[in-house]
């Protein structure tokens, strides 16, 4: 997270509840990914990049492939 | 459209486009401007059918409940169905005051009718939808919201147990049940990659 990320998730602690996981997220449950864009093609589904606020990226460039097995 | 919106949810029946919910800017004088602030949730619906664009966007039923964001929503054939999401409890956007909803509607193209559904298995935010087999709608990713959101709690009464959304569940419209497949969504990982080269294929989903 760039210097300006801080600032903002700074600003916000003040004025949010504990539960507010948009500022107080507990990354060791896992990095999620908000928003990301899922399409299935046939018997694949692709899950594509989201949002994760207060990390190094603040975006995911991954693209994660499920199959379904029949 | 007929104005600018972000956060809304797409959906595509045929040759139609279905355009739902979302924060918009409802001003007059320059509709298509977007700011952030004071943007306003909307649940409203418009269409727009690529076999008559002279027709342009129309409207359709807004979806039920309150407004509505970031949230799950598919087309199976003529009917769209939408699950969870957020909305706004005032302008600012963080905090006690964005608000989660767990119900899930569907809309009868035909019928131009909603019809409630049972509820998503869990407050969901930022979550996708894809439809499978013209059956089955696979919904995965954002958050999974599990604090307790009551008025008579404290917000120290809450602890913070809102965790990202690794589930993957699975809607089936015929059934109109909903199923969460035993093979989770990874975390994403927290090592640096090159944009553009991060593909992972990860374990196999047993059959829906």
């Amino acid at each position: 997270m760039n210097e300006a990320g801080r600032e903002l998730i700074s600003g916000w602690k003040a004025n949010v509840p504990p539960y507010d996981w948009m500022t107080f997220y507990d990354f060791s449950k896992g990095i999620y990914r908000q928003s990301p864009k899922l399409r299935v093609i046939g018997d694949r589904f692709y899950l594509l990049g989201g949002d994760i606020v207060g990390t190094v990226k603040n975006a995911s460039d991954e693209l994660l492939v499920g199959t379904v097995v029949k | 459209m007929p104005y600018a919106r972000i956060w809304p949810g797409l959906a595509v029946s045929g040759k139609t486009l279905i355009a739902a919910g979302g924060s918009v800017i409802f001003d007059k004088e320059n509709p298509l401007v977007f700011k952030s602030s004071p943007a306003v949730g909307t649940s409203n619906v418009q269409a727009l059918d690529l076999d008559n664009l002279e027709r342009g966007w129309y409207e359709l039923p807004p979806i039920p409940g309150t407004e509505r964001g970031l949230f799950g929503i598919a087309a199976v054939g003529s009917r769209v169905y939408v699950f969870s999401g957020g909305y706004g409890k005032g302008y600012v956007n963080y905090g006690d005051l964005r608000g989660y909803h767990k119900d899930a509607y569907v809309l009868d193209l035909g019928k131009l009718r909603w019809r409630r559904l049972p509820d998503f298995p869990f407050r969901a935010h930022g979550i996708d939808a894809a439809p499978y087999l013209d059956r089955y709608i696979v919904l995965t990713g954002g958050m999974k919201i599990m604090h307790q959101d009551r008025s008579d709690l404290l917000p120290e009464q809450s602890p913070n147990t809102d965790s990202g959304n690794f589930e993957v569940v699975v809607f089936d419209t015929q059934l109109e049940a909903y199923r969460t497949l035993p093979s989770r969504v990874p975390p994403l990982s927290d090592e640096r990659s090159r944009p553009g080269t991060h593909l992972r294929v990860e374990s196999e989903c047993p059959a829906l």
